[in-house]
């Protein structure tokens, strides 16, 4: 998978593995396409105990990966 | 407080508590992420589509570059310091090579002082590695030639010999060392302030008895106290 120079900085700085990202875009619980044309992706991931949001551009390219609690949030509602 | 844009992906990551260990994060507005630690404490905001958040013209100076540049961007003290190792210089020498303090370069090494522009200094750097690799200075090229590249030069320039026919005499050789080959003082001076200027040292005359007769300098030359210093090390050595 293609990825920008943000998203390999921030995948290390958040400690976030890059199979994580890239399962979750190839199995997402979730996706969204934003005005702009990204897609976000969610996925759980049991070894973090998180929900992963992972934002990818028009094209693929992997842009940035997060831990959403916002999603945890709205899930558990 | 730090910051990371991203020009190609226009998104901007403020990072407010570097060291603290990322926990989660939570969509403040959309495109606006703020990042937690285990403990909730905020440790950065995250922002896609910067550009249309904030004007981010004002962050060229400061962006880190990404690709090859990626490298250059991360020149930290401790690198510095490798890299000037590697090319076998002292923080003295290094900072007379580009110019600045010895004082700059001690801190930059111990990350006291952030090193502003480091594409240039990489560039330096990377010019110093191109030069012929320095001999291990010596009391009299400390002295006398502040740049070592200047001393193979000078060096030559006294192995050279002249040789001189006399017709019907046969003919001698004499070697050319400044003070033997000129005829006159005049010649002598012009020579030393030939070889000054190529090599960015200091010409001084001296008359017969030792004296100085004049001088001029002609870039590189070091401060006295810098001198001292040296001296003071010397003799600790």
């Amino acid at each position: 998978m293609r990825t920008t120079e943000y998203f390999e900085r921030k995948i290390q700085d958040r400690g976030i593995d890059r199979m994580w990202c890239e399962r979750t875009v190839e199995n997402p619980i979730a996706t969204e396409v934003q005005e702009d044309g990204r897609v976000r992706y969610w996925a759980y991931i049991p070894e973090a105990k998180h929900y992963l949001r992972v934002v990818t551009e028009a094209d693929g390219a992997l842009l940035n990966a997060f831990f959403d609690r916002t999603f945890e949030r709205r899930r558990v509602k | 407080m730090k910051y990371f844009y991203d020009r190609k992906s226009d998104s901007l990551y403020l990072s407010l508590a570097e060291r603290r260990e990322y926990g989660n994060s939570m969509e403040a507005a959309p495109g606006v992420v703020l990042d937690f630690d285990d403990h909730g404490q905020l440790i950065g905001i995250d922002l896609e589509r910067a550009s249309r958040v904030i004007d981010v013209s004002d962050l060229e100076l400061h962006e880190e570059p990404s690709g090859v540049d990626a490298e250059t961007a991360r020149l930290d003290g401790v690198t510095l310091r490798q890299k000037r190792e590697q090319l076998n210089l002292s923080q003295l020498e290094l900072a007379r090579r580009l110019s600045v303090s010895p004082n700059t370069i001690a801190r930059w090494e111990r990350g006291e002082l952030k090193i502003e522009h480091p594409g240039m200094l990489q560039l330096a750097l990377g010019s110093l590695h191109k030069t012929a690799p320095r001999e291990a200075p010596t009391a009299a090229s400390r002295t006398y030639y502040p740049d070592t590249n200047a001393r193979p030069l000078i060096e030559r320039a006294r192995s050279v010999r002249k040789t001189t026919v006399h017709p019907g005499r046969g003919s001698e050789t004499i070697p050319t060392v400044p003070r033997d080959k000129h005829r006159t003082k005049a010649a002598a001076i012009d020579h030393g302030r030939e070889i000054a200027q190529n090599t960015s040292v200091k010409r001084v005359a001296h008359d017969r008895d030792g004296r100085i007769r004049d001088s001029d300098s002609y870039g590189n030359e070091r401060h006295p106290k810098e001198r001292g210093t040296d001296s003071k090390h010397a003799k600790k050595k």
